[in-house]
C-alpha cells in the first residue's frame, strides 16, 4: 500500500523540467588546457586565477575518479561535456533591464522573481543560469550594510585580495577528483563577505539553473564571515529534463572567524532522471566544507536532498577555533532509481569543540540511500563533544538504506554518542490518522514530515515551506 | 444518527473473535459494553472503525442505514464515526495542533465548508482545551509522543470534542486515568453528550459509569453480547463478577 | 587450523575456547539447537569465527580479550532460518601498545530473527581499539530485530577508539539500530562514590567494574564469570 502512495507523492511530474530556448555562447565539448584558458578569457580573469585553474587542471590529470562511494554509474566521458555555456548578452549586464526577458521569465517560473517590484521580501537572490550570474537583487541595500554579495567573477575583479586569501583555503584543488576538476573549470558561483561586527540584514540566496544540454555546472561559492558576524545563506537548484546525465561538480568554501556564524541551507531538486527508466538526471558531485577558524565560531549545514540521479556530497566542518561548533542537519529522500551517498565529516582540532549531526534518510522505489560520516577528534581536541543521530526510513522492499559512520577518537577527553535506527510507517499510525478522517496520502506525508521535523526546523522559514511542499507535504506549519 | 450492528462476525489471522454481535444505538443514547478480557470488546470497536487487521466474515454494520463495512476508515470517520483508542498511536514529529487541524479541515472539506487557517483553528481549540483542563503547550507536542497514559486518553477526548462526531466509540477511555483525570474526562464526555449524538463506551469497570450514566449496559463474552440491561446490570456485575453472569447464562 | 563445531538439532552445548594461537572456528547450529560459547583470547592472535544458524537456533557467544598484543577477531553470523536468537558480546581491557580489532558481520537471510551485539572496550595508555560491525538485512528478512552497541571508555590521553558501526538494510519492516559511544568515567558518579567515602582510585575501580559487569553478567554462572573478570586485572 505505502509504495503506491509514495509513488503518487513523489512521481508527480517534475515541475522544473522545462528548457528555456535562448541563444547561448557555448564552449566546444571537451576538456584541455585550451578550454581552461578559454573559460578564463571569457571571464576576463586576472593572471592569478588562471594560474590557479591551470595548476588544478594539471593536478586533476594525475588523479583518478573515486570509486569508494556506494553508487553505480557508467563511466563519465569528460571530453563529452561543455564546460562553459552562457546566454549571449549584447553588453555587460548592469541592470535587470539588460537581462534577456526569457531568462527573467524562466526564474519567475521557478518561483524566483527577480524584477524589482516582485522580488522576495527578505531574501537577496543571486540567479545563476548555466555558467553565469544573470542578476543579483538587493545588492545596494546589502552594500550599505557592508555586506558583499555578488557573483564570484565580480568578486575576483573587485575584491582580488579577499579572493586570493580564501579561494582554495578550505578545499584545496588537491582535495579530491571533483574539487580539482571544479578548480580548473569553475564558471560562476556566489561570493559573500560579511565584515566585522555585522549581521547580514537579510537572507542571502543563490539559485542555480542548468539549462544547456550536455553542459556541466561547476559553480564555486565562497563565504567569509569576519569576527562577530552572521549570515544565513540558502541555495536552490533545478534543471530541465534531458535523457543524458549532466555533471554538477560544485565547491563551496566557508570560513568563520572569532564568534562568527554561517548558516548554510540547501534545497536540492536537480532533475532526478526518468522515474520509469532511470534515464538522465544530474550527477551531483559536490565538495562543501567549512573552516571554523575563530574562537566560538559556528558553521551549520542544513540540506534537503530530493533530486539528482546520483548525489555524492559531504558538507563538512573543520573545527579549529576553541569552542567552535559544527552542525549538520540532513534529509535525503531517494525514490525510483536515485542513488545518494551523503553525510558529513566533523574534524575536531581545537579544544572544547562541539558537533551535532542529525541525518534522516528516506528510501523508496529502487533507490539506494547511504549515510556516510566521519567524526574525528585529534589529540589537540581536548574535551571535544559530538552527538550523532542517524535515522532511516524504508518504503518498500526494492530499495536500501545504509549507514556507514566512522568515529575516531584520539584522546582521552573526547565524548561521542552515535545512534542509528530504522523507522517504518506503521499500519497503526496510518489507521489512527484515517480514523480521524485524514486521507492516506496526506497521512503519509504528515508522518514523513514528522520524521524529518528535527531537520526542517533548522531551515529558514522561506525554505521550510518549499521543502515541505517538495516532499509532497500538505501539513503547512508543522515544520519550523 | 443510528448505528446498527447485525450478526457481526470478524476474525484476525483466521482466528474468529466476534461471533454474531447484534446491537442498535440511536442518537441521544449512551451505551456501555462490559466484559472480561478477551471477550471481543476492543475488536468490536476496531471492526466498526475499519482496522485493516480484522476481516469481517459475516454480518453488517449500518450507519444511518448505509452499510459502512466496505468503506475505508477515513470515509467512516468523515461520516461521523469517532473511535477514542484504547492505546492511542504515537506519531513522532507530527505537531498535535496541526494533526487536529488537518483532521478538522478534512471534515469541513467533506461537508463542502471552507477550511480554517491556523489562527481560526486556534480559537476553536482553546475553548475545547479548557474542557479537558489542558495547557496550550500540549498542542505544541507531537501526537501522543512521550505522553503519559492519562495524557493520551485526554488527548483522545480533546479530539472528540473538536471533531464533534455523531457517533463516539470510547474504548477503555477510563483505563490508566487517576481519579482527577477520570472526573475531567467524564465531565468532558457529559458536555459532549447531546440528543444529536450517540456514545458507546467500552469498559472493564463500573467506576466510569458512576460518572457517565449509561442508558443501556451490555455484557460481552466469547464474541457475543450475552446480556443487556440498564445501569443496574453494571452494579450487579461489580458486586458479583463476570463469573456469575457467565454461569447463569450458561 | 579449522575447527568445525556441530550442534545437532534440539541439543544444547556450552563450551570455553582458549585462543593463544591463530584459530578458525566454524560452528553450525542446527534447528532448535542452542550453543553458548566463550572465547578467551590473548597474545598476538587472530581468531576467525563463523556461525551458521538454522531455524530456531540460539547462540550466545562472548569474546574476552586479555593480555593481547595485536589481536584480531573476525566474527561472521549467518541467520539462515526463522526464529533465531543470537547474542554476541565482548569485553577487552587494552593497555600499553595493545591493539584489538574486531569485525562483526551479521547477515539476516530469513524473517523473524533477533540479534544483539554488545562490545565494550576499556582503553588505557596508548592502546587502540578498532570496532567495525556490519548488519546486513536481506529484502526477504522482514521483522528482523538487530541491535548493535559499541561502548568505549578511554582512560588515558593517548588512547584511541575507532568505531565503524554499519547498517545495510534492504527490507522495510525491520528494527535495526546501532549505538556507539566514546567517553570517560562519569564525574558525577565518581563524585557520588567519593562522597560515600571511597578514594578516587577505589571509585574509579568500582565504576570500571560496573562498566565491565554488563558483559560478565551475561556469562553463565556454571562458567564462573568471576574467574574471567579477574583475568582482565591480573
Amino acid at each position: 500500500m505505502s509504495q503506491s502512495l509514495l509513488n503518487e507523492l513523489t512521481s508527480r511530474e517534475y515541475k522544473f523540467g522545462f528548457k528555456t530556448d535562448i541563444e547561448s555562447e557555448i564552449a566546444p565539448k571537451g576538456l584541455s588546457e585550451g578550454i581552461v584558458r578559454y573559460i578564463s578569457k571569457m571571464k576576463n580573469e586576472p593572471e592569478f586565477i588562471l594560474e590557479f585553474r591551470l595548476k588544478a587542471f594539471r593536478h586533476w590529470l594525475t588523479m583518478t575518479e573515486p570509486t569508494w562511494a556506494n553508487v553505480n554509474y557508467p563511466k563519465i566521458d569528460y571530453q563529452n561535456i561543455h564546460y562553459y555555456a552562457a546566454p549571449k548578452a549584447k553588453k555587460k549586464l548592469d541592470s535587470l533591464d539588460d537581462v534577456d526577458p526569457e531568462i527573467l521569465r524562466t526564474f519567475e517560473k521557478l518561483g524566483i522573481p527577480l524584477m524589482e517590484q516582485k522580488k522576495l521580501a527578505n531574501v537577496a537572490v543571486d540567479a545563476i543560469f548555466d555558467s553565469v550570474s544573470v542578476a543579483t537583487t538587493y545588492k545596494k541595500k546589502l552594500l550599505d550594510a557592508g555586506v558583499v554579495f555578488c557573483p564570484l567573477s565580480e568578486a575576483i575583479e573587485k575584491y582580488p585580495e579577499l579572493v586570493k586569501t580564501y579561494l582554495g583555503s578550505v578545499v584545496p584543488f588537491t582535495d579530491n577528483y571533483f574539487a580539482a576538476l571544479n578548480s580548473a573549470v569553475f564558471t560562476e558561483g556566489s561570493f559573500v563577505y560579511i565584515p566585522k561586527n555585522t549581521i547580514s540584514p537579510m537572507e542571502l540566496s543563490t539559485y542555480f539553473r542548468i539549462n544547456t544540454e550536455d553542459s556541466g555546472q561547476f559553480e564555486r561559492t565562497l563565504i567569509v564571515c569576519e569576527e562577530n558576524s552572521y549570515v544565513s545563506y540558502l541555495e536552490g537548484c533545478t534543471a530541465p529534463k534531458f535523457d543524458t546525465n549532466q555533471l554538477h561538480a560544485a565547491v563551496v568554501e566557508l570560513v568563520t572567524l572569532d564568534n562568527a556564524e554561517i548558516k548554510y541551507s540547501t534545497v536540492q531538486n536537480w532533475y532526478a532522471g526518468d522515474a520509469k527508466t532511470g534515464k538522465g538526471g544530474i550527477y551531483n558531485f559536490v565538495t562543501k566544507r567549512g573552516k571554523c577558524l575563530g574562537k566560538k565560531s559556528k558553521i551549520s549545514w542544513t540540506q534537503i536532498e530530493t533530486g539528482s540521479a546520483i548525489t555524492w556530497k559531504y558538507p563538512s566542518c573543520v573545527l579549529i577555533g576553541e569552542e567552535s561548533v559544527g552542525e549538520f542537519y540532513s534529509v535525503a529522500l531517494t525514490n525510483h532509481f536515485q542513488q545518494a551517498d551523503t553525510g558529513t565529516k566533523m574534524i575536531h582540532i581545537g579544544k572544547n569543540t562541539k558537533s551535532t549531526i542529525i541525518s534522516k534518510g528516506i528510501s523508496a522505489g529502487k533507490s539506494h540511500n547511504t549515510y556516510r560520516g566521519l567524526v574525528q577528534m585529534n589529540k589537540s581536541a581536548i574535551n571535544a563533544n559530538n552527538f550523532t543521530q542517524c535515522d532511516s526510513m524504508l518504503i518498500g522492499n526494492l530499495c536500501s538504506a545504509n549507514t556507514f559512520p566512522t568515529i575516531d577518537v584520539r584522546n582521552g577527553t573526547g565524548t561521542v554518542g552515535h545512534e542509528a535506527t530504522t523507522v517504518k510507517i506503521s499500519e497503526d499510525q496510518m489507521f489512527y490518522a484515517a480514523q480521524r478522517g485524514i486521507a492516506p496520502e496526506e497521512a503519509m506525508s504528515m508522518i514523513i514530515s514528522g520524521f524529518c521535523k528535527d531537520v526542517f526546523k533548522e531551515l529558514p522559514t522561506e525554505f521550510a515551506v518549499e521543502a515541505t511542499q517538495l516532499l509532497g507535504l500538505k501539513l503547512e506549519g508543522s515544520v519550523g | 444518527m443510528k448505528l446498527e450492528i447485525k450478526n457481526l462476525h470478524a476474525a484476525i489471522d483466521e482466528t474468529p473473535i466476534l461471533s454474531g454481535v447484534n446491537l442498535t444505538i440511536s442518537s441521544g443514547e449512551v451505551h456501555a459494553i462490559m466484559g472480561p478480557n478477551g471477550s471481543g470488546k476492543s475488536t468490536l470497536s476496531k471492526v466498526i472503525a475499519g482496522h485493516p487487521a480484522y476481516t469481517v466474515t459475516e454480518g453488517e454494520v449500518l450507519l444511518n442505514g448505509e452499510n459502512i463495512l466496505e468503506l475505508a476508515p477515513e470515509e467512516r470517520a468523515l461520516k461521523g464515526l469517532f473511535l477514542a483508542f484504547q492505546y492511542p498511536t504515537e506519531i513522532p514529529g507530527v505537531h498535535n495542533a496541526n494533526f487536529l487541524r488537518l483532521a478538522y479541515n478534512a471534515k469541513l472539506k467533506y461537508h463542502g465548508k471552507p477550511e480554517l487557517d491556523p489562527l481560526e483553528f486556534d480559537e476553536l481549540i482553546q475553548e475545547k482545551l479548557a474542557l479537558v483542563e489542558m495547557d496550550s503547550d500540549f498542542l505544541e507536542r507531537s501526537v501522543n509522543h512521550g505522553f503519559s497514559g492519562g495524557e493520551k486518553k485526554r488527548n483522545e477526548i480533546l479530539q472528540m470534542l473538536v471533531l464533534n462526531p455523531g457517533f463516539a466509540l470510547l474504548d477503555e477511555t477510563d483505563s490508566g486515568l487517576d481519579i482527577d483525570a477520570l472526573r475531567i474526562v467524564a465531565n468532558a464526555v457529559n458536555t459532549f453528550k447531546s440528543p444529536d449524538n450517540a456514545i458507546l463506551m467500552i469498559t472493564h469497570y463500573q467506576r466510569l459509569l458512576n460518572h457517565i450514566i449509561p442508558d443501556f449496559v451490555h455484557v460481552m463474552a466469547n464474541g457475543k453480547i450475552i446480556q443487556s440491561g440498564d445501569k443496574d446490570l453494571a452494579l450487579q456485575l461489580e458486586e458479583k463478577g463476570y463469573e456469575w453472569l457467565l454461569e447463569s447464562v450458561g | 587450523m579449522l575447527h568445525p563445531h556441530l550442534i545437532e538439532k534440539e541439543t544444547e552445548h556450552t563450551r570455553v575456547v582458549q585462543v593463544d594461537q591463530d584459530q578458525t572456528i566454524e560452528a553450525h547450529i542446527k534447528a532448535g539447537g542452542s550453543y553458548t560459547i566463550l572465547f578467551v583470547q590473548s597474545g598476538n592472535t587472530t581468531l576467525n569465527t563463523r556461525f551458521i544458524l538454522d531455524e530456531g537456533a540460539t547462540l550466545k557467544a562472548i569474546w574476552i580479550s586479555h593480555h593481547i598484543e595485536e589481536a584480531t577477531q573476525n566474527i561472521q553470523v549467518e541467520f539462515k532460518g526463522e526464529g533465531i536468537n543470537a547474542n554476541l558480546s565482548g569485553i577487552a581491557r587494552l593497555t600499553g601498545q595493545q591493539k584489538l580489532t574486531t569485525h562483526t558481520h551479521l547477515i539476516h537471510h530469513q524473517p523473524n530473527t533477533n540479534a544483539t551485539q554488545f562490545f565494550k572496550r576499556i582503553i588505557e595508555d596508548q592502546a587502540v581499539s578498532e570496532f567495525q560491525g556490519l548488519v546486513h538485512v536481506k529484502s526477504e528478512a522482514q521483522k528482523t530485530d538487530s541491535n548493535q552497541f559499541n561502548h568505549n571508555l578511554i582512560l588515558s590521553d593517548k588512547g584511541r577508539a575507532i568505531a565503524r558501526p554499519q547498517l545495510e538494510i534492504f527490507a522495510d519492516d525491520v528494527k535495526c539500530s546501532h549505538g556507539a559511544t566514546v567517553g570517560q568515567l562519569d564525574e558525577e558518579q565518581r563524585f557520588y562514590l567519593q562522597s560515600r567515602g571511597f578514594s578516587e582510585d577505589q571509585a574509579n575501580h568500582i565504576l570500571i567494574q560496573g562498566f565491565m559487569d554488563e558483559i560478565f553478567d551475561i556469562i553463565p554462572a556454571q562458567l564462573d564469570p568471576a574467574k574471567y573478570r579477574h583475568l582482565l586485572y591480573a
